[in-house]
C-alpha cells in the first residue's frame, strides 16, 4: 500500500471515528452510503478534496435526522477539525 | 410502504386465519345455556362477536405491522454486526405476531369440535396448551439470542444487582404460579394431566420463557443506554421500550391466562373489557416496535 492510499483510508477511518460518536453502528454504513451516492467512489478513495463536499451532504441528512442544534453543531465541528488536519 | 403486500405469505395468512376464525365464530348457532349465562340473544351475541372479529383483525394486523417494520430495516442493516441481532429480533417478531392469529383461530376451531366429540376434549385441550407454550417460547428464544447479542457488540452484562432482583421476582411469581396451578379445584379440567407432567412439561417452559424474557427486555436497555451515537441510541430508545413492553405483556398475558383460566361467573360485559384491554395493551406493543424501527430506520434511508 502507498503512503497515499494510507493516508486516504485514514481519513475514512477518522471520519467513522468522528461519525460514530454520533451514529454508533450506524456510523460506518452512512458514511459509506453518503460516499457511494454523492462522491461515487469506493470508501477507501475518499481523500482531503471530497472532505468539505462530503461534509455539505452530512450536513443535510443529519438535518433529517436531529432537532438538537448542538449536537449538529458538535459533528460539524469534528468535521471542520479532520479538515483542518488532513489539508496541512 | 405497503405493510401486508398482496398475494404475499403473510397476507394470505391473516385473510386465511381472519375468515376461519369468523367462520368458527359465526356460523354455528349459539348454545342456549349460552344465551341464558350471557342474558342476551342469539343475535346480540353474534353481534358481540363481529366486535371481537374487527379488534381481533385490528391487533392481528398492528402484529404484523410491528413484523414488516422490523423486517424491512434488519434487511437494510443485513451485513452488520448489529444486523444479524435485529435479524433475530425479526424473526422473534414473527412468531410472535402469528401467535395470537394461531392460537385464537385453534382454539375456536377445537372449541367446536369439543361439542360434536366431547370425548376429544382432554386430546384438544392439551394441544391447546402446548401449542399456547411452544409458539411464544420460539419467540421469546429469537429474542434473547438478538438480545444477548447486542450486549456482545457493546461488551457489557447486566449488572449483579440487577440480575439477582431479577432472581427474586422470578423465584416469587414461579411459587405463586405453581401455588395457582396446584391448588386449582378444577385442575384435571383445565389441564387433563397429572400435577408432575403439568410441572415440567408446562409450568417449567413458562418459567424458563419468563426468564430469558426478563432478561432479554433488561439486555434490550442496557444496549439502548449503552451503545455509542447519540442520535443512534436516541433512536433506538423507543424500540427498547417497544420490545421491552412487549415482552412483559405477553408475559403478564401468559401468566393471567394460565392462572384466571376461569372467568365463565363474570358478565359477558365485563370479560369482553379484560379481553379488549389485554390484547390492545399487546397491540400498543407491537405498534411502539414499529414506530421505534422506523426512526432507526430513518438513519439507514437519508
Amino acid at each position: 500500500m502507498s503512503n497515499k492510499s494510507s493516508i486516504r483510508s485514514g481519513l475514512y477511518t477518522d471520519v467513522i471515528k468522528v461519525t460514530d460518536e454520533f451514529l454508533g453502528p450506524a456510523a460506518n454504513r452512512f458514511i459509506s452510503r453518503k460516499i457511494a451516492n454523492h462522491l461515487h467512489k469506493e470508501p477507501e478513495e475518499l481523500n482531503v478534496r471530497d472532505l468539505k463536499y462530503l461534509t455539505n451532504w452530512i450536513k443535510i441528512a443529519m438535518t433529517l435526522l436531529v432537532d438538537d442544534e448542538k449536537i449538529m453543531d458538535r459533528y460539524m465541528d469534528s468535521l471542520r477539525k479532520l479538515y483542518k488536519k488532513y489539508s496541512k | 410502504m405497503n405493510i401486508l403486500k398482496k398475494k404475499s405469505k403473510l397476507f394470505y395468512f391473516y385473510i386465511i386465519t381472519l375468515v376461519v376464525y369468523s367462520a368458527f365464530v359465526l356460523i354455528p348457532k349459539p348454545l342456549p345455556a349460552t344465551l341464558v349465562q350471557y342474558h342476551v340473544s342469539a343475535l346480540g351475541l353474534r353481534l358481540i362477536y363481529v366486535t371481537i372479529i374487527l379488534i381481533l383483525a385490528g391487533i392481528w394486523y398492528a402484529g404484523f405491522y410491528g413484523f414488516r417494520r422490523m423486517q424491512t430495516y434488519s434487511y437494510l442493516i443485513k451485513g452488520d454486526v448489529d444486523g444479524q441481532q435485529l435479524a433475530r429480533f425479526k424473526s422473534g417478531l414473527l412468531i410472535l405476531s402469528l401467535w395470537l392469529p394461531i392460537t385464537t383461530t385453534l382454539s375456536t376451531i377445537l372449541n367446536y369440535f369439543d361439542l360434536k366429540q366431547p370425548g376429544l376434549v382432554p386430546a384438544y385441550t392439551i394441544i391447546e396448551n402446548y401449542i399456547n407454550l411452544i409458539i411464544p417460547l420460539s419467540g421469546f428464544s429469537y429474542i434473547s439470542l438478538g438480545a444477548r447479542g447486542l450486549t456482545e457488540i457493546i461488551n457489557k452484562r447486566p449488572s449483579y444487582k440487577a440480575t439477582n432482583l431479577m432472581f427474586i421476582v422470578l423465584i416469587a411469581a414461579s411459587l405463586i404460579y405453581y401455588h395457582l396451578v396446584a391448588t386449582t379445584h378444577n385442575r384435571g379440567e383445565v389441564y387433563h394431566m397429572s400435577i408432575w407432567f403439568i410441572m415440567f412439561s408446562l409450568a417449567l417452559p413458562y418459567i424458563y420463557m419468563w426468564s430469558i424474557g426478563l432478561l432479554a427486555a433488561y439486555e434490550i436497555y442496557i444496549y439502548s443506554s449503552k451503545v455509542k451515537g447519540i442520535i443512534y441510541r436516541k433512536s433506538w430508545h423507543l424500540l427498547d421500550i417497544g420490545l421491552s413492553w412487549l415482552i412483559l405483556v405477553s408475559i403478564a398475558f401468559q401468566y393471567l391466562s394460565n392462572v384466571f383460566y376461569d372467568l365463565d361467573h363474570l358478565s359477558i360485559y365485563v370479560i369482553l373489557l379484560i379481553i379488549y384491554s389485554v390484547l390492545l395493551v399487546l397491540a400498543i406493543g407491537f405498534m411502539l416496535v414499529a414506530l421505534g424501527t422506523k426512526k432507526l430506520q430513518k438513519i439507514e434511508e437519508v
